[in-house]
């Protein structure tokens, strides 16, 4: 019994990643296992944490509830692909994860890819959001560490920094 | 480690007894069997390749049948070793006849299993016995049978004219490269190799005689 | 740095998607598979297992079940776990096997390993064992355990696995003779620690060296190292733990050796290539470990002012399938239990019961938030019958600040007498009722209920044993490039250690905190350490880390004051500088760790400073007599006993009058863990504790049916705090008694935030409902139904 596999390119990061893969490897998967990006971490595999949430053509999703195969139109992006081009070859650190490091906004650092990946997403929507409204943008990932106050906060630092930056 | 199960073959037991004591009929049922040298009277020098899980290889072994009491009983020894690892074996045989066209076939193995292929795991290995077990008396089930593959044996005549008989010392019997299609073909293309190699054989050894 | 809120080094490659946690370990590398398939029942014998459809899987590299254990050189693999604290009232340990032997006793139990080529086969492979069974019925929850019409296990009589009493004093008569008495019966409900990440070990046998490397996602890299050479007959020195970027253990992560800690090494060694086993959620809520569930039953003794004369309490603990770690839970929630507090008299005797349900070891707080709520709700209660105020019944019954060293009499979870060290809890009292607003309250509650709403508050007072031995370690080395190599052998799991303890360092040695990396659980760099625990880590490395940077500084200052021909009382050292005090001569550290170790051989153009001919007293040795050449710092810290923490929390809560629904208004905790040695990082660990805490109050149970299927094993049905969940208004002050156990004053802070969450919140809800809460968790529906029944009962009932 041999699973049939496919060639599909996946676009990650703006780079195009070739793969051999069967149907069902899930999204999650295939970009930790067959792409080498570790970063996007699996926390549940039934859609409810947020750690593997990456963003498919800028919207967030939950990559563990995503076929590799029905993601090879979209543009992808994960954690990796948040640090900005600043001349050096490490990049420097973009808003969101500038502000986590400011404001203590992750402990043991496993949720951490998700929340930043989706508080990125949000900022796009509402680069100035209000306390409520930075909470109601975390609301769907969890964190066991935190307590989720300084993650809060970290939202609310990184609309400021975006703000200074642009 | 110990194996048991049984089969039921669609044939009655003076024929299954026969089919089981002929190299002929050996070679090309035992699953994985390429070459089979008769060394002595019911004891053989083979060469078979099989597999368990993902651990596929080839071994070369012997198999002495032994303490036959013709139509009942016999105990078969196996010894074999190859890159995947060992296997020594004593099967214990018995056969019983349900009906008059029907034979039950009982055995129970006591195995040692070494090297790497040991690794994977005593119930693997009960389940790939069992396995070849069955294959193989659903082979030897359709040699006896004939049917296709018996016609297009041009040595030998009649019914059952896969079945030649207990081999002499230094007789070889080769099988020809498995397909990876249908049990049918596959069986139907073992015969037709079987019997033109036999052919071969018995040529090949006037030839050889010849040329001595 | 010390007292410094540091951001945090470990951040740099977590915030950039480069951590490596143990499914990280060798992507990209060709790495083989485990799964497990696990029993579907809770007690079952185990009649047959047939694996012939596995046959038709491609890739599968092994199925192996108990039969497979124990053959040729590791026999050990073939007995069940160690049993790893062992207590002489433990009589009747019992511990799993690898793989189930014979019997299952809880739905998750490991009956078979597959390895296979990827993940998906593996699983596809598990799917296809055929296993058939013998259902035996189930225990389930503790009245069933102590019923005992069944048994877990038919050696073990009335599923009893320990009983122990302790007493101080004569508590029966202490109660007999008080002017008042109480009745209580409570209970408290299992949860669970449900870090993100789950558990994974990663196994390489090396056989060029002949040497073993483990990666696993354990709060012990010592533990797990000595248990896997035990059970693979190996020798210690062939085989290494590296402990990865953890995502989370709160205790979980402490027990050990799972069994695929030992089965993926097994495999890796058999197959000659490397084992990967990553367990799903599913497996981790059904085969990891649980903790909590306990019935207590109370008698106690006070008089007029709240003093309580004599505490008798009897409690029952689940300890579910097996006792991998002993009885250590009902230890701590018979000794934690006394809390701040010093009663006259006191017993505590408890039985410790399997159940077949997922085993029970420590989760965050580890049986101090059961005795918390104990003590607590006791408190609440005659303050309830005296009718007095809440805050001074607890004054009342304080240790005060100058009766430390406080020793209860009784014997701790580490073997060691419950002696306080230091404390301060009139004082943190004060502080709680002005940062909740105490007094404030009654004032506040007549303003809502004008506006038809129901508000509540309450408080709950704990201590917290921290800095539990034997021992830590720590190796501090000053290589030739100034910078600093620190290690210590417990593990991490998000506390920032890595960051802490350079702060610490930075301090000891005068060097700058950029120039300091630390690694933890790595038994390559530090063999000798006991694990992440008891929140003891800043207390134990911390102090370790400590002692070894300042015997580095003293071989620095040595070695300088020889170079630089000064005395050592002249020499300071700032920013990795060593110079004699209000003089320009000066020499780095670097070139001292250059100095440090004589050389023949020169090797770069800093080196050939220590080479024979340019340095060095011919009329001496090269090495000194009771030197080492290089500059190292080792140390050990290991204390006579434990140092006490402690905190309040108080909260005010509204509940809904018609949906029951909770609502946090204010949340306030003053906290006392000593010295800070990172502000940030301790104020963090609490709030987590309080969210961890709040799930444990209002969300999370683990729901158990009568066949000891767990009904809610994923997040849909288990309910964890979001951000919704969390008190917005977070209040904390800090009060500092340092302790006088450890040279930097240290307390430790990682359980803080969640021992006396059920507590404190069933304070609150009774006032806000006036009637006693007795279980914990309490969900609104719980509430709802709580609001009927007393509904149905007298209304002359005080509020409790």
């Amino acid at each position: 019994m041999s699973e049939e596999l496919f060639d599909v390119r996946l676009t990650v990061n703006g780079l195009p990643h070739e793969a051999r893969l069967p149907a069902r490897r899930l999204l999650s998967d295939a970009l930790r296992h067959d792409l080498g990006l570790t970063g996007t971490h699996v926390g549940c595999e039934h859609g409810v944490c947020g750690a593997c949430t990456v963003l498919v053509d800028g919207r967030p999703v939950r990559s563990c509830l995503m076929f590799a195969v029905s993601a090879v139109d979209a543009e992808i992006t994960t954690v990796e692909g948040l640090i900005e081009a600043d001349g050096t070859a490490a990049g420097r650190l973009g808003p969101v994860q500038q502000a986590f490091a400011e404001c203590h906004g992750l402990q043991c650092g496993f949720c951490t890819p998700g929340f930043l990946t989706t508080i990125t997403a949000g900022l796009r929507d509402n680069p100035d959001p209000t306390e409520d409204e930075a909470r109601e943008m975390i609301a769907g990932n969890l964190c066991r560490c935190t307590g989720y106050t300084n993650i809060v906060k970290s939202v609310l630092r990184a609309a400021e920094i975006a703000g200074e930056r642009s | 480690m110990k194996i048991t199960g049984q089969n039921v073959l669609p044939h009655p037991v003076e024929q299954v007894w026969d089919a089981l004591l002929d190299p002929a009929v050996l070679v090309r049922t035992i699953p994985g069997c390429e070459r089979l040298e008769t060394t002595g009277e019911n004891t053989y020098a083979m060469t078979v390749t099989a597999g368990v899980a993902a651990i596929r290889g080839t071994y070369d072994g012997t198999c002495a049948l032994s303490d036959l009491a013709p139509h009942e009983s016999l105990v078969m020894r196996l010894q074999g070793a190859g890159a995947p690892g060992t296997i020594d074996a004593t099967v214990h045989v018995a056969f019983s006849a349900p009906s008059a066209e029907e034979t039950l076939v009982s055995y129970q193995a006591d195995a040692v299993v070494g090297g790497m292929v040991g690794g994977v795991g005593q119930r693997m290995l009960g389940s790939v016995s069992k396995r070849m077990a069955g294959e193989f008396f659903g082979n030897v089930g359709h040699a006896i049978g004939g049917g296709p593959a018996a016609t297009a044996a041009a040595a030998g005549a009649g019914v059952g004219a896969a079945v030649t008989g207990p081999g002499r010392p230094g007789q070889v019997f080769t099988a020809p490269p498995r397909p990876p299609s249908s049990q049918q073909d596959f069986l139907r293309g073992v015969a037709v190799g079987t019997g033109l190699v036999v052919l071969g054989v018995v040529v090949g050894g006037l030839f050889g005689r010849r040329r001595r | 740095m010390f007292g410094e809120p540091v951001q945090r080094v470990e951040d740099q490659r977590f915030l950039r998607g480069r951590g490596r946690y143990v499914d990280d370990v060798l992507v990209g590398q060709q790495v083989l598979h485990a799964a497990v398939l696990r029993s579907p029942h809770a007690h079952a014998r185990i009649v047959d297992i047939d694996v012939s459809d596995v046959l038709d899987v491609d890739g599968v590299r092994l199925v192996w079940t108990h039969e497979d254990l124990g053959g040729g050189t590791a026999p050990a693999m073939a007995e069940p776990l160690p049993l790893l604290i062992p207590h002489p009232q433990l009589t009747h340990g019992r511990t799993q096997y690898a793989l189930a032997k014979d019997e299952v006793n809880y739905v998750g139990e490991a009956i078979a390993l597959v390895v296979a080529d990827d993940r998906y086969l593996a699983e596809d492979a598990v799917g296809r064992i055929k296993v058939s069974y013998e259902f035996l019925p189930p225990v389930v929850g503790l009245d069933a355990a102590r019923a005992a019409e069944h048994l877990v296990h038919d050696d073990v009589p009335g599923n009893v696995a320990a009983r122990l009493e302790q007493a101080n004093g004569d508590a029966g008569a202490a109660i007999a003779s008080a002017p008042h008495t109480l009745s209580l019966d409570l209970e408290v409900e299992r949860s669970a620690s449900t870090p993100l990440e789950g558990r994974g070990t990663v196994a390489r046998w090396d056989v060029d060296t002949g040497r073993l490397t483990v990666w696993t996602s354990t709060q012990t890299s010592t533990g797990v190292r000595a248990a896997v050479a035990a059970k693979l007959g190996l020798d210690l020195g062939q085989v290494e733990v590296v402990t990865p970027d953890v995502g989370g253990g709160f205790g979980v992560k402490i027990n050990h050796p799972w069994p695929e800690e030992v089965l993926v090494p097994y495999a890796a060694r058999t197959l000659g290539l490397p084992v990967k086993f990553v367990e799903d959620r599913r497996e981790h809520f059904i085969s990891s470990a649980h903790e909590r569930a306990q019935q207590h039953h109370v008698e106690v003794g006070y008089d007029d002012e709240g003093r309580v004369l004599g505490l008798d309490v009897q409690f029952w603990h689940d300890n579910g399938a097996y006792t991998p770690y002993g009885i250590v839970l009902p230890i701590i929630t018979s000794t934690q239990l006394l809390g701040p507090y010093k009663p006259g008299a006191y017993r505590v005797v408890f039985e410790s019961l399997y159940t077949n349900t997922v085993m029970c070891t420590p989760y965050r707080g580890a049986g101090r938030p059961q005795g918390c709520y104990v003590m607590e709700r006791t408190m609440d209660a005659i303050a309830a019958a005296l009718g007095k105020d809440r805050t001074d019944v607890r004054a009342a019954n304080f240790i005060q600040p100058d009766e430390f060293p406080y020793d209860h009499g009784l014997i701790f979870q580490d073997g060691r007498e419950l002696e306080y060290d230091s404390g301060d809890y009139p004082a943190s009292l004060v502080k709680l009722k002005e940062l909740i607003g105490w007094e404030e309250f009654p004032a506040f509650r007549e303003e809502m209920a004008r506006e038809g709403r129901r508000v509540g508050i309450g408080l709950a007072c704990y201590v917290e044993g921290t800095g539990v031995g034997p021992y830590e370690g720590a190796h501090v080395h000053i290589e030739t490039s100034g910078k600093v190599k620190v290690a210590t052998g417990l593990t991490t799991q998000g506390q920032g250690h890595a960051t802490s303890f350079a702060q610490i360092v930075a301090d000891a040695l005068g060097v700058p905190f950029e120039s300091v990396e630390v690694v933890t659980g790595d038994t390559r760099r530090m063999p000798y350490a006991v694990g992440t625990f008891a929140s003891r880590a800043a207390v134990m490395s911390g102090s370790a880390i400590h002692l070894a940077a300042l015997r580095a500084r003293e071989k620095v200052l040595k070695i300088a004051a020889d170079a630089l021909e000064a005395n050592e009382e002249d020499l300071e050292i700032v920013d990795g500088v060593v110079s004699v005090r209000g003089t320009d001569a000066s020499i780095d550290l670097g070139t001292v760790a250059v100095l440090s170790n004589p050389l023949r051989y020169a090797f770069d153009e800093a080196s050939k400073a220590a080479t024979q001919f340019t340095v060095g007293d011919p009329g001496k040795p090269p090495v000194a007599e009771d030197e080492e050449p290089g500059l190292e710092g080792k140390d050990f810290y290991s204390p006579e006993r434990s140092t006490f923490a402690n905190g309040m929390h108080a909260v005010i809560v509204e509940t809904d009058p018609d949906t029951a629904e909770i609502t946090i208004l204010k949340y306030a905790v003053v906290h006392d863990c000593g010295n800070l040695i990172n502000p940030m990082i301790v104020e963090g660990q609490i709030q987590g504790g309080v969210a961890q805490g709040v799930g444990g109050a209002l969300y999370e149970r683990m729901a158990y049916d009568e066949s000891g299927q767990l009904v809610n094993a994923s997040f849909m049905d288990f309910l964890m705090p979001y951000v919704t969940e969390v008190p917005r208004a977070l209040d904390i002050d800090h009060l500092q008694t340092p302790s006088p156990l450890n040279p930097l004053g240290i307390k430790g802070a990682g359980e803080a935030g969640v021992i006396p969450s059920a507590a404190v919140f069933a304070s609150a809800i009774s006032d806000a409902e006036g009637f006693a809460i007795t279980s914990m968790p309490i969900s609104p529906s719980d509430l709802f139904h709580l609001r009927l029944q007393h509904a149905s009962v007298a209304v002359d009932e005080e509020p409790a």
